[in-house]
């Protein structure tokens, strides 16, 4: 049985010593823990870029916005010399006016949040213009809801189509993607997205000389 | 004393079914419920879980004063689930990538807390352990059945396998008033039952 009648200040001692210990232990653990869940991440990301572009040798890496957990990066994927393909890291993130500037972004973007943490998400364009493949690196979205937009149906949205083929809005708001059902929020979120990484894919594209 | 596993068994999926019965943890209950395959991950979640905060709790018994329980429980019950996510996510990637969007739902489950005081606060560390895994099983099995029932209204599946003659939608199911239609009913179903047993 638990010992009644503690006085106050063995009351302070326990909760704090509770606190204290689970706060030591959270910390050796997140120092253990936390190279290999960075490792995890960059082999997860290496996996969905084999995912979301042509076959290539090499990919060179860009960081077009600099954060410690959110970076927005641009790899340009080669093989033999030739461009295959373009990737671009992005999220979901909610990104201030000076952080769309620096990506040469248009204020004018809407950025729909979704339910739970950014999204961040991998996508794959051709060099003609076409967007090769998408894959989320990392999301929170409700299991069974917005957890769907992992399925084969919701990715061949983007999976496929010309980039300027396509109004790049779910449905509900007059655009031509299939929003997942009970889960409009995500779905506007991803597309938001989507978006963004293909005005980021133009801008690279350009830079390389790649389409005009 | 021994513990009869049978006996304990029966407890945890009948007689005090943590959803049916004791309708804790209705929150991850509702949301998890969509299909029977999500039930069932957020279910093996819950056992793992459960059977380890009850144990912790269980150790702790005796050097948790009586008035603070409540918030020390939820220290170790916080630390506890961010450490096995913690260490899932960095070891056991694979089983992360199929339980990790379950996790954070777990800190938000009042079974884990109502365990931690109805039981593991009050017993050994044996039979809290018992009580961890029939608890966990019972709310596994309440579970996976309501995700069937919804993902079979719902899209004429279960576990994803089409089982119904004809192919339909049904999207209320999958939203959330579908997770209280189909919760009320089970439990009038039930209330039923044992009125006319009693």
């Amino acid at each position: 049985m638990m010992k009644r009648g503690s006085s106050d200040l063995k009351l302070l001692v326990v909760l704090t010593v509770f606190s204290a210990v689970s706060g030591l232990l959270l910390a050796l653990v997140n120092d253990v823990t936390k190279d290999r869940i960075a490792m995890v991440k960059v082999i997860k990301q290496q996996k969905a870029l084999l995912e979301v572009v042509e076959p290539f040798d090499t990919c060179e890496t860009e960081t077009l916005l600099n954060d410690p957990f959110d970076p927005v990066e641009a790899f340009t994927c080669k093989k033999a010399g030739a461009v295959t393909g373009i990737a671009v890291k992005i999220s979901s993130r909610l990104l201030s006016a000076e952080e769309m500037k620096k990506l040469n972004l248009s204020d004018s973007l809407k950025q729909p949040q979704a339910y739970g943490d950014p999204i961040k998400m991998l996508v794959g364009f051709s060099p003609a213009g076409k967007i090769s493949g998408i894959s989320f690196l990392e999301h929170k979205e409700t299991p069974g809801l917005g957890s769907n937009i992992e399925k084969k149906e919701f990715k061949a949205n983007y999976a496929g189509a010309m980039v300027e083929g396509k109004k790049w809005s779910v449905k509900k708001d007059g655009g031509d993607v299939e929003q997942l059902t009970a889960a409009t929020i995500t779905s506007r979120a991803v597309t938001a997205s989507v978006v963004k990484a293909i005005e980021i894919y133009k801008n690279k594209a350009k830079s390389l000389n790649i389409i005009k | 004393m021994s513990i009869n596993f049978k006996n304990e068994l029966y407890r945890g999926i009948v007689t005090e079914n943590p959803i049916f019965r004791i309708v804790l943890g209705m929150c991850p209950t509702l949301a998890t419920s969509t299909s029977a395959m999500n039930a069932l991950g957020m279910g093996v979640s819950v056992i793992a879980v459960l059977t380890c905060s009850n144990m912790v709790i269980s150790m702790l018994r005796n050097v948790i004063p009586d008035k603070v329980r409540i918030p020390a429980f939820i220290v170790v019950i916080a630390t506890f689930v961010t450490v096995v996510d913690l260490l899932i996510a960095a070891f056991i990637p694979p089983l992360y990538e199929a339980l990790g969007i379950f996790i954070p739902l777990i800190v938000v489950n009042c079974i884990i807390l109502g365990r931690a005081e109805a039981y593991a606060a009050k017993n050994p560390v044996l039979p809290s352990i018992v009580d961890g895994i029939v608890m966990g099983i019972g709310f596994t099995l309440s579970l996976t059945m309501l995700g069937a029932m919804r993902e079979f209204l719902s899209a004429g599946m279960i576990f994803g396998y089409a089982i119904a003659p004809f192919k339909h939608q049904f999207i209320l199911m999958i939203l959330a008033p579908g997770a209280f239609i189909t919760l009320g009913l089970v439990l009038a179903g039930i209330n039923f039952i044992q009125n006319k047993e009693s």
